[in-house]
């Protein structure tokens, strides 16, 4: 006879974090974008830690009212520092719960 | 007497505490010579050290002059104060950006349309921004 017990794939997964093994759980993390010409804002979202800095840049172009164009790069900088729009948000907070970024607009010479 | 008139004097207190702000969590420094001049002491990533005069004559609706100095009150006529950044052309002493007020100077077409001057939101925050940035994103050592 074979005694069990029936864990759910929850409680192992509780279990495992709070042994310390598994994946790290997803925070939920502060954002906010600054674009100092734009008269609104700033922006502000609460986003998994996880997410791509992409998907912040483009929730604000949205917010400020900014379609993309070819003349113009669009990008967020943290830290006067430009991040990759593949960049988890995560990387940028490190230990902090809320992340500041400017929204950059650059012409491109040609 | 101050060179600039009430309206600008105003609008440029009431925007300067975030562009102070700003600086100095960069770790760069913006000080006021007199109403409408400021510096801002930048370091870029090899520690060399700049100052750019940033100049408004009519904030917010025109884009300052910014040109940069050995020091801050220093003067404006000396290309090894300029770093080396796309745009920034230290043998004409202006950056040729939408930015600048020499940039709209020389590329008349830069007066209506994207490249416009904003005159909207915190201008005074954004130039200090934009110089922040580039120091630290674009630049590629001390003009000769």
């Amino acid at each position: 006879m074979v005694i069990g017990v029936n864990h759910s794939a929850h409680q192992e997964a509780s279990m495992a974090a709070s042994e310390g093994k598994g994946p790290k759980p997803k925070e939920q993390l502060k954002v906010t974008v600054t674009f100092p010409i734009s008269p609104e804002g700033p922006f502000h979202a609460e986003k998994e830690s996880d997410t791509a800095v992409g998907a912040v840049r483009g929730e604000a172009m949205t917010f400020f009212a900014i379609a993309g164009d070819g003349q113009h790069a669009y990008y967020l900088t943290h830290s006067s520092r430009r991040v990759d729009d593949g960049v988890a948000l995560e990387s940028v907070a490190g230990n902090a719960k809320a992340v500041k970024f400017t929204l950059v607009k650059e012409l491109i010479q040609g | 007497m101050s060179a600039v008139d009430l309206e600008t004097e105003l609008a440029l207190a009431q925007d300067e505490d975030a562009a102070r702000t700003a600086a100095t969590h960069a770790g760069a420094t913006l000080e006021s010579s007199a109403t409408g001049i400021y510096w801002l002491t930048m370091r870029a990533p090899d520690g060399e050290r700049y100052v750019a005069r940033i100049a408004w004559t009519r904030y917010p609706d025109h884009a300052p002059s910014v040109k940069f100095a050995p020091e801050v009150d220093g003067p404006l006529d000396q290309t090894s104060a300029w770093p080396l950044i796309p745009g920034y052309r230290a043998g004409n002493y202006d950056i040729c950006q939408p930015f600048t007020a020499e940039g709209q100077a020389v590329h008349s077409e830069w007066g209506t349309g994207p490249e416009a001057w904003p005159a909207t939101g915190n201008c005074l925050l954004w130039v200090v921004e934009q110089l922040l940035h580039d120091i630290t994103d674009r630049y590629q050592g001390r003009s000769g």
